[in-house]
């Protein structure tokens, strides 16, 4: 007999006023970038590891390629937020006032 | 899960086909074996498949919850040239049959293939999330 699926539990409702969103969100900008960029070290240095011991004859080549593309990936989410932020401050600085 | 899940999914399809490779070219290369009659002939060994996550939960992929082996009675033939054969000259050999590891080796091997190209596909999509709005 195949199991059925559980239906998917509703999202944690959203942050009421929009002021209150960027306090809720955990800091400004540079920082949440700052972390992004924490975690894509990471990921590279996952990815690194996983190489290596590929590269020994340890672990295997996929999980290296599974984990390269990861840090890959990861790069290129952070760097398109960042240049999204950038555009943004870019925008504003050169507003006409 | 992790921010690329399906990445994980295809990865842990693309094992278990390698898995499956390995056994596969384990059965071919043992296919010739000859044991005594006191013993134990090689056993056709076959992984088995399990999804990885709790039953009714959304995909996580899929793992080897063990190898399985076959009849280990073998075959008993009429050797007496062998070293390993009894007084009557009879020996085991494996009970493998060539033509079906041919066939599971080409399931495998589009097992592999098809987890490869479900990975290519999830990082494209991923890809394209990040050109959305521009």
């Amino acid at each position: 007999m195949i199991a059925p699926i559980p239906p998917i539990a509703p999202l944690p409702a959203a942050p009421a006023a929009g002021g209150t969103a960027a306090a809720d969100s955990g800091g400004n900008f540079s920082g949440s970038i700052a972390n992004a960029l924490d975690q894509v070290q990471q990921s590279q240095n996952t990815a690194s590891t996983a190489e290596a011991q590929a590269a020994a004859g340890q672990g295997s080549v996929t999980n290296a390629m599974i984990d390269a593309t990861q840090a890959s990936l990861d790069t290129q989410v952070t760097v398109a937020l960042l240049d999204k932020g950038v555009a943004a401050f870019t925008d504003i600085m050169n507003m006409t006032l | 899960m992790s921010l690329f899940g399906s990445l994980d999914i295809a990865g842990s399809g693309i094992d278990a086909a390698q898995t499956w490779l390995n056994t596969t070219a384990g059965n071919i290369a043992n296919m010739n074996d000859v044991s005594p009659m006191d013993e134990a002939a090689y056993g056709e060994q076959t992984p088995v498949f399990v999804p990885s996550g709790a039953v009714g939960q959304i995909g996580d992929g899929v793992s080897v919850a063990g190898i399985a082996e076959g009849d280990t009675t073998g075959i008993v033939q009429y050797d007496p040239s062998s070293p390993e054969a009894n007084a009557q000259g009879e020996v085991r050999v494996p009970d493998v049959q060539l033509g079906s590891q041919m066939v599971d080796m080409i399931q495998a091997q589009t097992d592999y293939q098809a987890n490869a190209s479900v990975f290519a596909d999830a990082k494209t999509a991923y890809q394209s999330a990040l050109t959305l709005g521009t």
